[in-house]
Parts: structure tokens; C-alpha cells; sequence
């Protein structure tokens, strides 16, 4: 056990933390924060607004009398607010404009010009709060609403998957459809965590890797390997980096867990992903929070899986640089592995494993096979360590 | 020159470098599989029989082309479709709206929105010259120029240039840091004449970050054009009505260079950017390797700087003029000038006021990071390694 901590403090040494603290940070800066301003843009905003409201206003089902009610009664305060808007600015007037009617026959002329342009626009800034925007969101959530059946069935006439077909009837039979899960948050949230994957590989890759090949690059392991205890300490050293690969998973999912917390995605906790308002089709019947605690399993066992493989790297490179030239490449592979087949749209009909082989709900247990070969291949050459001639 | 041999010897024996580049290759060489396109290999092969400029003697022999399979009836069918009627896209083309809607965009104003209006006023003139020399009635790719263009000049030189740079980097940090890697540094650099060893290092390693970026490039675009026909389209002008390019702001609009490219005079100029940006990441590699003793932190430093590079002028607000100033000057940087590599000899986007943006940048860059290397040189010679 001491040794282990003394090969916890190698690993932990304040250059190499200031070197991880900077890397995820430009990283934050340059591709996470993005998702953090959210929801940004229209009609994004007002889509999820109406959503939150609604997940606020009827729990995490949306049943028929509640969506007419709903939208209903939005619809008219904002076609009443619209009129008010349009009587009391002139620019309306010189467009022709008197009333919502007008307005939306105008809009949609084929062409404007640029008195009937700017009248358009007006209802459409932030001057008037946005406010046409925010129709063009409650009739498309209604629109959804409504289709859902349709396009579902569309969907089973069309596919010739059986299993596809099997869960979109039950999705249309238990009414599973009828959950309330923004499609925009979702693809935040997927976006922001294979981010977050990317980034952790990164950081594991960083801090753990030299610890073997500076050892090794000074001949320090001739000296260790002459007694029965120093053959030991390829093992310790072993340990020591999946302890540090697990410790700084854990700080990186607080940190940045913590920080995307600020955006309210939380609310949607309870939320079943298949709903009306996304665009994409789940094998099970999972919730937004069920799909957070899945991603961090998982992602534990991607980083372990990325400690083993630097320590493996590690032990085969001679110096510093040559442990780079090999951590680049693998570096890649990593990414594209834990994106495409892992957490791109996890347990849906569009993620890459069923798209392309047709494996549905493999991703734990493809990244189960990876870690059992990474952390298997690094145990096989610490045992062989143990007997090795190094004279 | 027996010295700079050795040090040659020692980077150019290593297998991990010799890997990292056949990993390199394989990559490109999956993305150049991944492009092929039946239709543009065609219209290069027509071209050839053509010619690139469409005017008459172009019309009479296409109308003579004879093809025999059915999908080679179709494309030809297609390409007939494509340069039927077509028209001068720089006549009558107008750039001060360019430049208005950039201003108006970035909400700049004095001394850069003066120069953002001065670089699409000498564009303009750029544009009526070749509006009279017909410079857009060139075939290209036809209505696959886009795409082909894309992929040359922008993934396939892209990724090249990372590729590059990443190696050039590499085998100068694996040079300088040779003899603290094998514990000879205090026996080497304690005489005057051993601190000298770091002349040929540079030397060895410069050679060996060039050439390797020559070795990739070779071979990439020996796969690259042994699979894509461009016959007929070598001395097509880039400037193509075919050609476009598009952004937030301003929409499509035609691909403008400030000179007059053909395809081939485009490809090694780009090319030869291209080097000076891989020169410019290996001198920012050398100083950092000579300031930072661990080749391994030495490296992410090298990373660390050049991503702070992007970063800095996005996290300054752009209502202030020095916010502005740092955007606009982050160009010049290498990493400026590879991010924007697409845009090379052209206007550039919202983000570059300047004229010939990779010309200047790759100048600046170049004597900025000489200064560099020579200070710390000097550091090195007085450096205590106790």
C-alpha cells in the first residue's frame, strides 16, 4: 500500500496537474461551453420553455385534454398579445397589416416587400418579445402531438426490421409517446457528454503515461527487478494508475457535472427519452436521468479502459517522444471508438452499433469487452514481468 | 556536418516516428478511398478531349463526345445540363457588400472597418479583372467542383498540415531532448563546444520535420491523383463559376483569389504555405523544447500555446477595440493561418481585414518566432543544468 501511494504522488505531481487543469480548460472554452448557454437561439427557446412548462404544469405524460388545453389557452394570449402589437405600431399599418389574419397572409406571400418585410420581422425580435416565434413553438409541439401516431405507423409500414417494428407498436400501444423530452435538450446533452468523454480520455492519457516510461528510460526497473519485492512494483505501479485514472474521472464528471447543472437540463430528470418531441426512437423505456447514470458508468469504464492502455503503451516505449508518437494515434482511435459506438445517441434506432450491424443495446457490454482486454492484456504483461529476464 | 549527420541518424532510426507516419498515411489514404466520385473523374477525362474554357470550340466538342456505357451517357447527359447557358459570375459583381455586412456583423468600427472596407474595394478591382479575362468560364469539376475542391484543399491539406506538424514537432522535441532522454546532458552541455551541439540538433531536426512532411505529402497526393482523374482540369482557373464558397454572413458567393490561380499553380502554392506553416510549428517546438526541460510536458506545452492561441481572442469581448485587435492579429499566428487554411490568397472571411492574410501571417509568424528562437538560444547557452 505505500508503495502504491508513493506511486500515486509520482503521478500526482503539481506539473503534471497544472498541464491537466490548462488542457481542460481550453478544452472547456473551446468545445464544451457551447452547450452551457442553453437554450440559445430561436425557436429553440421558446420550444423548450413551452416544454418546461408543460413538465412543470402535468408531470412527465402529457395526456390529449392537456396538450388541447394547453396550447389553447397559450395560443389565444398570444394572438392576443400579436394583435396588440400590430394596432400599436404604424409599421403593421403601412404594411397593410390590421390584424393577426393580415399579418400571416402576408407572411405567407411568396415574395414582400420591404415595408411587409419589416413588419414580418418586427414580430419575430426581441422588441415584441419574440412573440411569433414563440406560436411557431406551441404549434409545433401540437403538430408533434398529433402526428405521433402517424409518423410511428409510417415508420412500421416502411421498416423492415422486425425488432423496430416490435417497439414502435408498443411505443403506440403504452402510449410511451406521450412523455415530455425536448429534443433540443437531448441533443445538449449528448453533445456536452461525448465532449466530456473526449476530454476525459484525453485527461487519463495525460497525467498516467509517463509513469512507467520515465522509470523505465532510467533504468530504474534493472535496480528494482533484482529483488523478489521490486518485481512487484510493475503491479503496484498498475494499480496506482487505474486509482488515478478513477480519481480524476470523478473530479472531471463533478466539475463539469456541476457546471452543465447550471444550464436546468435537470429538469427533465425524470423525463422518458421517447416522446413526441424528439426525434429519436429508444429500445427501452429510459429516462433522461437513467441515461446520465448509464453515460457515467460507462464512462468510468472507458477511462480504466484508457489508464490500462497507457500503461501498456507506457511499458513499451523507450523514452518520452515515442510514448507520444504512439498516445496520438491512439488517441484517435479512442475518440471515434467511445463516439460512434458508445455514446453518440446511446440505445436509440440512429446509434451506430444498429445502424451498422444491427447490435441493439450493446454499449455496455462493448465497452465491458474493451475494458476486459485493455486491463487482461496490461495483467498478462505485469505477470510475465514477474519471471522476465532483463541481464 | 559529421555532427548534423549523427543527429540525422539518431531521429530518422526511430521506428516510433517511422510508425507514427505509416499511421498517418493509412489515415489518408482511408479519407482519399472515402472521396472517390465517379461524375468528377469523368469530367476530368472529357477535359482532356474538351479542353477547360467554356466557349465555343468547348460546346462543339462536347456535342461530339461520344461515350458508350450507360452511366457514362448519364454523366455526360448531366454535364451538358451543367455548362449549358452559363454565364460570367464576376460580371457586374459587386464586394463592398461583403465587407459592409462583415462590419455590420462584428459591429467594428475606425481603423478596422476601414480596413475590412479597404480589402473589398482592392478585391473589387481584383474581381472587374477578372470579369474581362472570362476567368470564371472554366470547367473545373462542373457542378462537383465544390466538392473536390473542399476535399483537396481543404480535408485532404488540413489534415496534412496537422499531420506535419505533429511529427516536425515530435522530432524536434525527440532531438533536443535526446541526451537528457539518455542521461548525457551534463556530461554533453558542460563544455562550450557541446552547448554548440544545439546547432546541428536544429539543424538534423528541421530536415527531418521537413521531410517528413514531404514524405506525407508525396505519398498522399501520389494515392490522391492516381485515383482522381484531373486529366483535363489542371489548368481550370480556381476562380470557376463552378466554384463557390459560403458563410454565415454573406451566403454563397464565388470563390475569389487576389491573383489568378489555376488549379495547379493553386495546389503548390498552397503547398508551399503549407511548408512555412510546418516551419513556423517547428521553431515554436524548438524554443519550447529548450525552455522546458521534460520533452513530455515540453509537447503539451507546445499544444497548450498554440490552442490559448484560439481561445484568448474568443474569451475577449469584441465591443473592445483591443478584443477586436487580438481577433484580428490571432490570424497571423500559425495556428491562425492553418485553422483558416481554406481561405488562403483569398478575401477570408469576417475574421481577416488584412489583404493576403497568409502571406503577411506566414511573414510575421516567421521573423516573430526566429526572435523567439534565437532568445531562447541564448537562454540555453547560460542555462544551468545542475
Amino acid at each position: 500500500m505505500r508503495i502504491i501511494l508513493h506511486e500515486l504522488k509520482k503521478i500526482w505531481n503539481i506539473k503534471s496537474l497544472f498541464v491537466v487543469a490548462l488542457i481542460c480548460a481550453l478544452f472547456y472554452f473551446l468545445f464544451l461551453s457551447q452547450f452551457i448557454d442553453f437554450p440559445n437561439g430561436h425557436s429553440t427557446t421558446e420550444e423548450v420553455e413551452y416544454s418546461i412548462e408543460m413538465l412543470q404544469r402535468y408531470g412527465t405524460t402529457l395526456e390529449e385534454d392537456e396538450i388541447s388545453e394547453f396550447t389553447s389557452e397559450n395560443r389565444e394570449k398570444l394572438i392576443a398579445e400579436m394583435e396588440m402589437y400590430i394596432k400599436r405600431d404604424p409599421i403593421f399599418a403601412d404594411a397593410g397589416i390590421y390584424s393577426f389574419e393580415d399579418y400571416e397572409r402576408v407572411a405567407n406571400q411568396p415574395t414582400n416587400s420591404e415595408v411587409e418585410s419589416k413588419a414580418i420581422w418586427a414580430l419575430l425580435g426581441k422588441e415584441y418579445d419574440f412573440v411569433r416565434f414563440k406560436l411557431q413553438a406551441l404549434e409545433w409541439i401540437e403538430s408533434q402531438y398529433q402526428f405521433y401516431p402517424t409518423y410511428a405507423s409510417q415508420l412500421i409500414s416502411d421498416s423492415i426490421s422486425a425488432k423496430e417494428i416490435e417497439r414502435l407498436t408498443e411505443i403506440l400501444e403504452t402510449k410511451e409517446y406521450t412523455n415530455i423530452m425536448d429534443w433540443n435538450v437531448y441533443e445538449n446533452t449528448v453533445g456536452y457528454t461525448v465532449f466530456l468523454a473526449n476530454l476525459s480520455i484525453l485527461s487519463v492519457f495525460v497525467l498516467v503515461s509517463p509513469l512507467i516510461v520515465i522509470d523505465r528510460s532510467r533504468n530504474v526497473y534493472l535496480l528494482q527487478y533484482s529483488s523478489k519485492q521490486g518485481r512487484k512494483i510493475l503491479q503496484k505501479q498498475f494499480i496506482a494508475v487505474l486509482l488515478s485514472a478513477f480519481m480524476l474521472t470523478t473530479i472531471l464528471i463533478l466539475i463539469f457535472g456541476a457546471i452543465y447543472s447550471t444550464n436546468g437540463t435537470w429538469i427533465f430528470w425524470n423525463s422518458s427519452l421517447t416522446s413526441f418531441l424528439n426525434s429519436h426512437t429508444f429500445w427501452f423505456d429510459i429516462t433522461y436521468g437513467e441515461y446520465v447514470v448509464v453515460y457515467i458508468l460507462l464512462l468510468y469504464i472507458l477511462c480504466l479502459s484508457t489508464a490500462a492502455l497507457a500503461f501498456l503503451c507506457s511499458r513499451f516505449s523507450r523514452n518520452l517522444v515515442t510514448l507520444i508518437l504512439k498516445l496520438i494515434p491512439i488517441f484517435a482511435l479512442l475518440v471515434l471508438f467511445s463516439n460512434n459506438c458508445i455514446f453518440i445517441h446511446m440505445f436509440s434506432f440512429s446509434h451506430f452499433l444498429y445502424w451498422n450491424l444491427g447490435l441493439i443495446g450493446m454499449e455496455p457490454i462493448i465497452s465491458g469487452i474493451v475494458f476486459i482486454l485493455c486491463v487482461g492484456a496490461s495483467l498478462y504483461f505485469v505477470r510475465r514481468e514477474k519471471a522476465i529476464e532483463v541481464a | 556536418m559529421r555532427i548534423y549527420g549523427h543527429e540525422l541518424k539518431k531521429l530518422i532510426s526511430s521506428v516510433a516516428v517511422w510508425g507514427f507516419i505509416i499511421v498517418c498515411l493509412a489515415f489518408n489514404v482511408l479519407i482519399i478511398c472515402n472521396s472517390k466520385n465517379e461524375y468528377a473523374d469523368f469530367v476530368g477525362t472529357v477535359a482532356k478531349d474538351t479542353g477547360y474554357r467554356l466557349e465555343d470550340s468547348f460546346y462543339d466538342r462536347l456535342s461530339q463526345f461520344t461515350v458508350s456505357g450507360e452511366i457514362e451517357q448519364y454523366f455526360l447527359q448531366q454535364l451538358k445540363i451543367e455548362t449549358d447557358g452559363v454565364s460570367d459570375v464576376f460580371e457586374g459583381y459587386e464586394t463592398k457588400s461583403i465587407g459592409e455586412k462583415y462590419i455590420a456583423a462584428t459591429g467594428s468600427k475606425g481603423f478596422f472597418a476601414g480596413l475590412m472596407r479597404a480589402k473589398y474595394l482592392a478585391l473589387q478591382e481584383v474581381v472587374d479583372e477578372k470579369a474581362k479575362k472570362d476567368e470564371s468560364l472554366t470547367l473545373y469539376f462542373a457542378g462537383l467542383t465544390h466538392n473536390r475542391h473542399q476535399f483537396l484543399f481543404d480535408t485532404l491539406m488540413g489534415w496534412l498540415l496537422i499531420e506535419g506538424s505533429l511529427v516536425a514537432a515530435l522530432l524536434v522535441l525527440l532531438s533536443i531532448g535526446y541526451e537528457n532522454i539518455h542521461g548525457t546532458e551534463s556530461l554533453v552541455y558542460s563544455t562550450k563546444k557541446g552547448r554548440q551541439l544545439l546547432g546541428p540538433k536544429f539543424a538534423a531536426s528541421l530536415s527531418a520535420g521537413m521531410g517528413a512532411f514531404a514524405l506525407l505529402a508525396l505519398f498522399t497526393f501520389f494515392v490522391y491523383f492516381s485515383t482522381s482523374e484531373y486529366g483535363g482540369v489542371w489548368n481550370s482557373s480556381v476562380s470557376s463559376l463552378f466554384n463557390f464558397r459560403t458563410d454565415m454572413i454573406t451566403g454563397y458567393r464565388p470563390f475569389v483569389t487576389w491573383y489568378s490561380f489555376s488549379v495547379w499553380t493553386y495546389f503548390w502554392a498552397m503547398l508551399g504555405v503549407g511548408a512555412g506553416v510546418v516551419l513556423c510549428f517547428t521553431l515554436i517546438a524548438f524554443g519550447i523544447g529548450i525552455l522546458i526541460h521534460n520533452t513530455y510536458i515540453a509537447f503539451f506545452a507546445f499544444l497548450i500555446a498554440n490552442a490559448a492561441n484560439i481561445v484568448v481572442p474568443m474569451l475577449l469581448p469584441q465591443t473592445l477595440v483591443v478584443g477586436l485587435a487580438i481577433k484580428y492579429l490571432a490570424v497571423f499566428s500559425p495556428v491562425g493561418l492553418w485553422l483558416k487554411h481554406e481561405l488562403w490568397f483569398t478575401d477570408g472571411d469576417v475574421d481577416i481585414v488584412w489583404k493576403h492574410f497568409e502571406t503577411t501571417g506566414l511573414c510575421i509568424s516567421f521573423v516573430c518566432l526566429i526572435v523567439f528562437c534565437f532568445m531562447t538560444v541564448h537562454y540555453f547557452r547560460r542555462k544551468d543544468f545542475t
